[in-house]
């Protein structure tokens, strides 16, 4: 960790730095950043939103299918629980961001997931 | 019980709260053996202990949960003691008695009290039996969905499920509709059954507008009662308390003398031994027992504080038959304590859990600030457990001091490699209905439901984080002037 004072357009600023990856970790004046500085990439946050309004159901976090509430053909609204996890003993419920049908299915109950894992992905009705 | 010294404690427990005991043990000049799962080799505990002692794999349910694991690792290596810490078997009064049929002192009740209050028939009837009011639920054998329904719809809505063998929020959820009560139960029953074991619940009436209080009472060796006042932690976020203090922020001194008092009655009808603490709800100047938990408090710190105790080891010398130093009329609270509890977690992003190493880690020391952490720089947050990373305290003269206090001293918590709920414990302590002390347990839901939306990132951040990238990849011994083009700094 790199700890600087660094003067900026006048400002005085109290830096604290690290690079972990791709990331900037910065702790400045009381609040921590991270910075994805990776090069070509999307910001990953705005990535799984792209992927999100594309029917892409991806896990949020590493941990354990509990239930999964459709299979694939099923017809889904908007805001309809798809998949129970459980990470860190609390519930988590994924639900469909768009209306649709599902078209593929890769998440089994009782299996452990990764981060960022493809769990469903939904075809979306045509406006 | 005989008095016999206690020369090696074993801990069946992890994280901050074996930190805890090993520090009152080294205290005490007792030997500790921590049993430990196979991914905690990597925390503080494993490292302070004098010995470690494997006991099973990540689950908990094959390792800190499993009473013939524990009892045999600490047989092993001769300890004479188990200190249950809180969570896991310390509400397990089977594991009392298969501790007390190994001869070795369990550090914490007897198993009757714990069977006593664990029960919730049981510690209700002793509860009515001291004339205090008790929440209207239901606590019957029949598990059945149609049976559970059928007495929420009798008890009135909104109601809450909460795990029978429970404790620590988990396993808890609150039915609004008839229609949605189904689907409730089964995922109360589920979370139960992960986190305990065991899936059966009980039903509860829920109070809408209600302030979590709770006394910690002592019972020591001899039998005597101490009431160590209250503590307040009415903010809790899906029914885990995340901001605690000591005394209540708010309270009204006839309702207090009243709860402390049926907390004395509670523990002496019992005969009560060791830490305890009898959780109540106040809601339009009435208050109600809820239970009696039988066990450390995670938030004991903020009443070691404010009283100047130190209750693990108080929970030691009396499991080995030795008094306490302590007279009651000297126990008065003095200034006022906080907790905050520390997670790993995206405030940004609900609250969503965040996994990893933590590879940078620093607590801004000071007068009146105590950390109690389990992890060091390089380990790493799992996903096995409870995603805390530390508990901050803060004691000082008054409650905006200790405000005050607090707010300065996260906002100087450096954590890097997981994200932390910091931004969101200061918009509660900067909340203006915690400020003036009128928080109920719908603080949560009703103001910080979402989390602290997004984080904005402005101009100056981002263009210092450009200059430093660089600065931290050169070798350059100075500071970068941000305001110049990051590739001019380049070599």
């Amino acid at each position: 960790v790199k700890e600087l004072r660094v003067t900026h357009n006048g400002k005085p600023f109290k830096v604290r730095s690290l690079k972990v990856g791709s990331n900037l970790w910065l702790h400045v004046n009381g609040e921590t950043y991270v910075i994805d500085q990776s090069p070509k990439r999307a910001k990953s946050s705005s990535d799984s939103a792209a992927r999100e309004s594309s029917g892409q159901i991806l896990s949020p976090m590493p941990g354990k299918i509990l239930k999964v509430r459709v299979a694939v053909g099923d017809a889904v609204d908007i805001g309809q629980i798809l998949v129970v996890m459980e990470a860190m003993k609390m519930e988590y419920s994924l639900i469909a961001t768009v209306k649709g049908r599902v078209k593929t299915l890769s998440a089994k109950e009782n299996e452990q997931v990764e981060l960022n894992q493809l769990l469903v992905e939904l075809e979306e009705t045509p406006k | 019980m005989k008095a016999r010294k206690i020369e090696r404690l074993a801990i069946a427990n992890r994280g901050e709260v074996a930190v805890r005991i090993i520090r009152a043990c080294q205290e005490l000049g007792i030997e500790t053996i921590l049993l430990h799962s196979e991914p905690d080799v990597e925390t503080l505990a494993y490292r302070l202990a004098d010995r470690c002692v494997l006991i099973g794999p990540a689950e908990a349910s094959k390792s800190y949960l499993d009473i013939h694991k524990n009892i045999t690792a600490a047989l092993s290596a001769e300890a004479d003691a188990i200190h249950p810490g809180f969570g896991f078997l310390s509400e397990n009064a089977d594991f009392a008695e298969a501790c007390e049929k190994a001869r070795i002192i369990f550090v914490g009740p007897s198993a009757e009290s714990i069977r006593l209050f664990g029960n919730k028939i049981s510690a209700k009837n002793l509860v009515k039996r001291v004339g205090a009011p008790i929440i209207p639920g239901y606590d019957g054998e029949d598990q059945s969905d149609h049976k559970l329904i059928s007495e929420i719809e009798a008890i009135g809505l909104p109601v809450m499920v909460k795990a029978a063998g429970g404790g620590g929020g988990r396993g808890l959820r609150v039915v609004r509709t008839l229609e949605s009560a189904k689907e409730t139960i089964a995922s109360a029953r589920r979370e139960a059954q992960a986190a305990f074991g065991n899936d059966k619940v009980f039903l509860e009436k829920y109070l809408e507008h209600a302030k979590h209080i709770e006394f910690q009472i002592f019972g020591d060796a001899s039998g005597r009662i101490f009431n160590l006042s209250e503590r307040e932690c009415s903010v809790q976020r899906r029914h885990q308390k995340i901001v605690e203090e000591a005394p209540a922020a708010k309270l009204d001194p006839n309702l207090r003398r009243r709860m402390a008092m049926v907390a004395n009655e509670i523990a002496e009808t019992a005969k009560y031994a060791g830490a305890g603490t009898v959780e109540f709800l106040i809601q339009d100047g009435d208050f109600y027992f809820m239970e009696m938990n039988t066990r450390l408090q995670v938030e004991h710190p903020v009443t070691e504080m404010v009283l100047g105790i130190d209750l693990v080891k108080a929970q030691i010398l009396s499991a080995q038959g030795q008094g306490l130093l302590w007279a009651q009329d000297e126990l008065v609270p003095r200034g006022h304590a906080i907790e905050c509890r520390l997670y790993a977690e995206d405030p940004y992003r609900g609250g969503m859990p965040s996994t990893g190493r933590i590879h940078f880690l620093s607590f801004p020391q000071g007068a009146g600030r105590r950390f109690e952490c389990g992890l060091e720089e390089g380990d790493e947050v799992t996903s096995f457990y409870d995603p805390m990373i530390a508990k901050v305290i803060v004691w000082d003269e008054s409650r905006p001091r200790a405000i005050r206090k607090m707010i300065e001293t996260l906002r100087d918590t450096v954590v890097f490699g997981v994200h932390t709920n910091i931004p969101y414990l200061i918009k509660i302590l900067q909340h203006s209905d915690f400020v003036e002390g009128k928080m109920t347990t719908q603080f949560i839901d009703k103001y910080l439901k979402n989390g602290v939306g997004i984080q904005e990132i402005s101009n100056d951040i981002t263009e210092m984080a450009k200059s430093l990238s660089v600065y931290l990849v050169s070798d350059s011994k100075e500071a970068p002037k941000t305001n110049d083009s990051p590739w001019l700094i380049r070599k």
